[in-house]
C-alpha cells in the first residue's frame, strides 16, 4: 500500500515536473505562433484597416468578398495547382536521390547526403536570383538555344508559370530529400534479396517492394513540399513577373498596396484552410497505408 | 554665529530662487518654439539622403535650437500602420507620406488641420494640393516617366504611343499594379480623349495594347535596374530616382518625358494629431512648404515643386516635366476622387490586363 502510494505520488511529481519544462516552450508558442495567429483571425473580421490594427467592429465583408469573387477562386486554385505540380516534380526528382542515399553503403554517404541538402544553406531569394539568370530572356539556356541554332527569337521561360515552377521544385527538393530519407526507416536490403531470391526480377522488386515500403516516406515529402509551395511568396512573385496569381502575392498586395488588410487577414485564414484540410487528407492517408 | 546660521539661510533662498528662476526660464524656453525636436517619418533612399541634406539640413542652419530626427519607412503603408499603433501617443511629429495613404489617413483624422496663421506658407500652394481642409499638404512630385537603355534605344520614346511599338515587344518592365497603373491610366485615357472622373475604359484598353510587349510586370530587383542590365529595352517608372541614376551610374539609364505630358506621384506632408512638437513641428512644415525648400528639392532631386512661387530654370524643368510641350500639358489629379478608386482601378488592372496576359 505504501509502496503504491510511493510510486502514484511519484508519478505525479514526475508529471509536474514534465509540464514545469514544457512549460517554456508553451509560453514562446503561445506568443510568437498563437497570438499572432488570434489577432489574424480577428483582423479579418474588422471593416477597415485601422480597425485591423484597433479592433472595434466585426464584419463579415471580406469573408464575402474572397467567397463570392472568382477572382479569388480562380487564386485559390492556382495556388493549389502550383502546390500540387511542385509537390509531384519535387518528390519525383527527388525520390532516386534518397533512395540512393538511404541504400548506399559507401562511406561518402554522410558527405553526399550533406551535399543534397547543402542548397539550403542559401537563402531562397539568392537561389530564385540564380534562376532568374539561368531562364531569362537574356539567359544560359536561351543563349544555347539560340547559338545552337535550335530557336529563332527568345523563349519565354521565365516572368510566367513555368519559372515559378522550376525555381521551386529546385528550391523544395532538398526538403523532399531530407524528409524521405528520415521515412524510409522501413526499408531493408534483407526484403529485397528475399524477394530476388524467390525469383522476382528488378522491376519486380522495386514495385513490389521498395516502393510500398517507401511511400510513407514519399508521402511526407509531398505533403513538406506542397504547404511549402502553396505558402511561398518571394519565388512566385520574382519569378512569375506578376503574371502568377496566387494566395501568397495576393495577400501582399491586399497588405502593401491597396492597404486592404482585413482582406488580406482573411486571404490568409483561407491559406490556413487550405494547410488544414491537406493535412487532413494526409493523415487519413498515412493511416490506410498502416493498415 | 547667529550670523553664520543667518548667512546659511540667506544663501538657501538665494539658491532656491536662483533654482527657481533657472527652471521658469527653462520651461519658458521650451515653450519657445525655436528650440525642440521635430520627428520626422517619410520615404526611405535617395529620397531619404536628399531630403535630410536640403530641406532638414537647411532648416536646421535656420532653426539652430530645433532638432530634426529623420526615420525612414519602407513605405506609406508602413508608415500608416506606424501612426494607427502611435495614435494614442504619437512619437512622430511629421510624415511625409503618398497622397493616396494620407487620404486614408485622414479618414481615421492621424493628421490635423495646419494653421494657416502658424504655416503662412500654405497660401502659396495651389487648390488641389491642400488636401482635406489642409491636414495633407503635396509638397513634391515625381513624374511617371519612360525609362530607356541608352545602349540599345538609339531614339528615345517620345510618346506614350510609343509603348505599343511592336519594336518593343517583349522587352518592356512595367509595374501597373500600384501606383504607376493608377497614374498611368489617366493619363492614357487623356490620351485616348476621355476623361478619368467619367471612365477610365479607354485608359485600360490602351494597357491591353500594350500587356503583349510587356517582359515583366514584377521588375525585379526595380525597375530601374532591369534597364541599367539591359534585361529590358524600356521600363515605365519614376522620374526623379531615373535622373539621379542617370547622373551617377554614366548615362545607361535614360529618360524620355512623353509629349502629352505627365503625372506625378504626389506626396504630402502632415502634422501627426497629438503631436507633442507641435510648434517646431509647424515650422518645419512651414519651410519644408516654401518656395526656397522647393526650390533646392528641385534642383538636386527632379521632383516637380508644388508652390506656385516656385520658378524652375529651364533646363531643370526639362529634367523633371520634359519639352516645353509636355510641360504644358503636364497635369495633376484630383486626389480625393482617385484616392477613392484606388483598389477599384488596381483591381482591373491586375484582371483585366496582367491576368489576361
Amino acid at each position: 500500500m505504501a509502496a503504491v502510494r510511493h510510486s502514484s505520488s511519484d508519478g505525479s511529481s514526475h508529471r509536474g515536473m514534465l509540464l514545469l519544462l514544457l512549460l517554456p516552450g508553451l509560453l514562446a508558442l503561445l506568443t510568437t505562433f498563437l497570438l499572432p495567429l488570434i489577432w489574424l483571425v480577428r483582423a479579418s473580421f474588422a471593416s477597415s484597416a485601422v480597425a485591423a490594427l484597433k479592433g472595434g467592429d466585426w464584419t463579415l465583408e471580406s469573408y464575402r468578398t474572397v467567397l463570392y469573387d472568382p477572382f479569388y477562386w480562380k487564386v485559390a486554385w492556382n495556388t493549389l495547382y502550383l502546390g500540387v505540380n511542385v509537390a509531384i516534380f519535387a518528390v519525383a526528382l527527388s525520390y532516386p536521390i534518397a533512395l540512393f542515399l538511404a541504400r548506399t553503403k559507401s562511406r561518402w554517404r554522410g558527405v553526399l547526403t550533406a551535399l543534397a541538402v547543402a542548397p539550403l544553406l542559401t537563402s531562397s531569394v539568392v537561389r530564385t536570383y540564380g534562376w532568374m539568370v539561368i531562364l531569362g530572356d537574356r539567359g544560359v539556356i536561351n543563349a544555347a538555344l539560340q547559338s545552337s541554332g535550335l530557336t529563332d527569337g527568345v523563349i519565354r521561360l521565365t516572368n510566367n508559370y513555368f519559372g515559378a515552377t522550376v525555381a521551386l521544385v529546385e528550391i523544395l527538393m532538398p526538403y523532399a530529400i531530407l524528409a524521405m530519407l528520415s521515412g524510409f526507416g522501413r526499408l531493408n536490403t534483407q526484403f529485397e534479396e528475399a524477394a530476388a531470391l524467390l525469383g522476382a526480377n528488378r522491376f519486380r522488386v522495386f514495385t513490389r517492394i521498395i516502393l510500398p515500403l517507401s511511400l510513407p516516406g514519399v508521402l511526407t515529402a509531398a505533403l513538406l513540399v506542397f504547404v511549402l509551395a502553396i505558402s511561398s511568396f518571394v519565388t512566385p512573385r520574382l519569378m512569375g513577373g506578376g503574371r502568377v496569381f496566387v494566395i501568397g502575392t495576393e495577400v501582399y498586395n491586399e497588405a502593401t498596396v491597396t492597404l486592404n488588410w482585413p482582406l488580406a487577414a482573411a486571404l490568409s485564414v483561407l491559406l490556413l484552410v487550405l494547410f488544414g484540410s491537406v493535412i487532413l487528407i494526409y493523415q487519413r492517408a498515412m493511416r490506410a497505408l498502416e493498415t | 554665529m547667529k550670523n553664520a546660521i543667518k548667512g546659511r539661510k540667506a544663501a538657501t533662498f538665494a539658491g532656491i530662487v536662483a533654482a527657481g528662476i533657472a527652471f521658469l526660464s527653462g520651461t519658458v524656453f521650451a515653450q519657445d518654439a525655436t528650440k525642440g525636436t521635430v520627428n520626422v517619418v517619410g520615404f526611405s533612399g535617395v529620397f531619404a539622403d536628399n531630403y535630410q541634406k536640403f530641406i532638414i539640413d537647411a532648416f536646421k542652419a535656420k532653426y539652430p535650437g530645433i532638432e530634426v530626427t529623420y526615420q525612414q519607412s519602407k513605405n506609406s503603408a508602413e508608415t500608416l500602420a506606424l501612426l494607427t499603433l502611435q495614435r494614442a501617443d504619437p512619437k512622430v511629429d511629421v510624415a511625409l507620406i503618398d497622397v493616396s495613404v494620407a487620404i486614408k489617413a485622414n479618414k481615421e483624422e492621424l493628421f490635423t488641420k495646419l494653421d494657416a496663421a502658424k504655416v503662412p506658407n500654405l497660401a502659396d500652394q495651389p487648390e488641389w494640393a491642400r488636401i482635406d481642409g489642409d491636414r495633407s499638404v503635396a509638397f513634391s512630385q515625381d513624374n511617371l516617366a519612360i525609362l530607356y537603355n541608352t545602349d540599345k534605344v538609339k531614339t528615345p520614346p517620345t510618346s506614350w504611343a510609343d509603348l505599343v511599338d511592336p519594336q518593343y515587344k517583349g522587352k518592356i518592365a512595367a509595374k501597373l499594379s500600384d501606383t504607376r497603373g493608377v497614374i498611368l491610366l489617366p493619363i492614357l485615357t487623356r490620351l485616348k480623349g476621355g476623361d478619368y472622373k467619367n471612365s477610365v475604359d479607354p485608359g485600360i484598353e490602351f494597357l491591353k495594347q500594350i500587356a503583349p510587349s510587356v517582359s515583366t510586370f514584377e521588375p525585379a530587383p526595380d525597375c530601374y535596374a532591369v534597364v541599367q542590365s539591359g534585361e529590358v529595352d524600356l521600363s515605365i517608372c519614376w522620374n526623379g530616382r531615373a535622373q539621379y541614376l542617370h547622373d551617377t551610374q554614366g548615362g545607361k539609364i535614360g529618360v524620355a518625358l512623353p509629349k502629352e505630358g505627365s503625372i506625378g506621384q504626389t506626396n504630402t506632408i502632415g502634422l501627426v494629431e497629438g503631436s507633442k512638437n507641435k510648434e517646431a513641428a509647424e515650422l518645419f512644415v512651414n519651410y519644408a512648404l516654401s518656395a526656397e525648400a522647393q526650390a533646392t528639392f528641385a534642383e538636386k532631386s527632379f521632383y516637380g515643386p508644388v508652390n506656385t512661387k516656385v520658378s524652375l530654370t529651364e533646363p531643370v524643368a526639362a529634367r523633371i516635366y520634359g519639352t516645353k510641350e509636355a510641360q504644358a500639358a503636364q497635369s495633376s489629379l484630383d486626389w480625393n476622387f482617385v484616392a477613392d478608386k484606388y483598389s477599384a482601378w488596381i483591381q482591373r488592372i491586375n484582371r483585366e490586363v496582367i491576368a489576361a496576359n
